[in-house]
């Protein structure tokens, strides 16, 4: 897990986006499992389908029940029939403990219980990656923990992620490394140890010294 | 998946409709009482059933008025779809013209726009179809149909607006094409924002398709025009009464039945925790 941290309007969400091609680079490259990927003649759809998204705002598809909403991409993105794409469905609630909410619809879940589902939707799709976009910054404090605590169960069983957040001892807990940006730019890429006690950049230590201090 | 408890609407439609035909029973009872004639011994009945065997002149009226409805419905909504959807199109080529052409449309009187479209109909059509006259009126009609699609267009643009970007990228996020996240995703949500605000654009077409009666067409204001004319010699104002009294009857039970139909699609597609306040 890569965590990317940074004062607001450091580019975090912007370099994220640009990872699903949601935005489109200006320049250098995007790489998926060795591919150059934002180039003429790779369709973005294909990079998508691969690389799974949990936004900030869960942006769950508010007609669909949870089960559905888990089970779109499967079924038209990757041509699943409906049976199959039904049962993994039903296994991802499970994995994030909503099996009893599937044919809840959005506007009846908790932020926390949307933000799960958000992410049963994201590995539906059987990504190498998934991308996390701020997951926590929306919620109520009290649903904060369990969506942290499915991104940790993810990482631990070595899924390839990438979490923009604001959570620092997640961060520091979890990621196996940091990147810290400003301005636009990756500033420092560290172990997640090595930047908290001893960030090298200068703006690196002024953050952490806020932040921790 | 899709399977909710809908109330068994068909039951309860039946039941009204029975409360509303014993409702308008007693009303000419009342209305026989007050104004003092005859129901029975009335040619009125005339215009539900001619002694001759021909078609009975209401039926003849809600004929034409159904098949006016059939081209200003479908052409209506697929051309109103269609603007919305250059409405918000990125490109002001696009955007821009249909833009002008539905405020055009929506700045001019239907009435005016069925005699321009009779008018020029005729004109256009002499000598290219066997019968311009009433090739005219279906010119008229497909006027209509644009009229209400100016306003369609807006109403499905105001749906289509409503939906957060954030479904989109989901959408795309998830691997769906632009196809797929707009039939999927966006046009269920702008559709089901739409749909009051739709049935109530419909039921006004359906009665503005009166205004062809101006230009000659048979539909059921024509007919009310027509059988009002035969005046009997004593009466004069319960007849015209009776007559009206029809024909509105008939206008509001098509347009019931449109906006009944259309109530039962929103039933449908509810979204349970979407409803919005009630008071």
């Amino acid at each position: 897990m890569l965590a990317i941290l940074g004062p607001s309007g450091s580019g975090k969400s912007t370099l994220l986006r640009c990872m699903n091609l949601l935005t489109e680079p200006d320049s250098g490259r995007v790489s998926l499992d060795g591919v150059w990927v934002n180039r003429p003649g790779v369709s973005p759809d294909w990079v998508r389908r691969q690389v799974g998204m949990v936004f900030q705002s869960f942006n769950l598809f508010t007609h669909l029940t949870a089960l559905e909403n888990i089970s779109l991409g499967p079924r038209l993105a990757l041509r699943l029939p409906r049976l199959e794409a039904d049962r993994r469905a039903r296994e991802l609630l499970a994995r994030v403990g909503l099996e009893e909410k599937a044919g809840a619809y959005p506007a009846q879940l908790s932020g926390g219980q949307q933000q799960r589902v958000a992410i049963a939707r994201a590995l539906a799709m059987g990504p190498k990656a998934v991308l996390f976009d701020e997951p926590t910054s929306a919620l109520d404090p009290e649903y904060i923990q369990e969506v942290l605590d499915a991104i940790t169960a993810l990482a631990k069983e070595g899924m390839t992620l990438v979490v923009v957040t604001h959570e620092m001892g997640f961060a520091r807990n979890v990621a196996t490394r940091v990147a810290f940006m400003d301005g636009g730019a990756i500033l420092e890429l560290a172990a997640p140890q090595e930047f908290f006690t001893a960030p090298k950049h200068e703006r690196a230590r002024a953050f952490v010294g806020r932040i921790l201090h | 998946m899709r399977k909710r408890a809908v109330p068994d609407v068909w039951s309860r439609a039946w039941f009204r409709l029975a409360e509303g035909a014993v409702a308008a029973l007693l009303l000419m009872l009342v209305l026989q009482a007050a104004l003092g004639f005859d129901l029975a011994d009335s040619e009125f009945w005339r215009l539900f059933a001619f002694p001759t065997g021909n078609v009975a002149p209401i039926v003849r009226g809600l004929v034409g008025t159904l098949t006016y409805l059939g081209i200003v419905i479908p052409v209506g909504l697929g051309v109103g779809f269609l603007w919305s959807w250059a409405r918000i199109s990125r490109f002001r080529m696009i955007s821009w013209p249909v833009g002008a052409v539905i405020e055009l449309l929506r700045g001019v009187p239907p009435l005016v726009l069925v005699i321009f479209a009779a008018v020029f109909g005729s004109l256009l059509l002499r000598g290219v179809v066997p019968r311009p006259t009433e090739a005219a009126f279906l010119v008229a009609a497909l006027a209509l149909a644009l009229h209400s699609a100016a306003y369609q267009a807006e109403i499905l643009r105001a749906g289509f607006q409503s939906v957060p970007q954030g479904q989109v990228e989901a959408a795309r996020a998830v691997g769906l094409s632009g196809t797929q996240a707009m039939g999927r995703i966006i046009l269920p949500q702008a559709l089901r924002l739409s749909l009051p605000p739709l049935a109530n654009e419909f039921s006004i077409a359906i009665k503005d398709t009166s205004l062809l009666a101006a230009i000659g067409a048979t539909e059921l204001f024509a007919v009310g025009l027509e059988f009002g004319a035969r005046v009997p010699t004593s009466g004069e104002l319960q007849w015209l009464f009776l007559v009206w009294l029809a024909v509105a009857a008939v206008y509001f039970v098509v347009t019931l039945a449109v906006t009944r139909g259309l109530r039962l699609l929103e039933d449908r597609i509810r979204v349970p925790g979407l409803e919005g306040v009630r008071t």
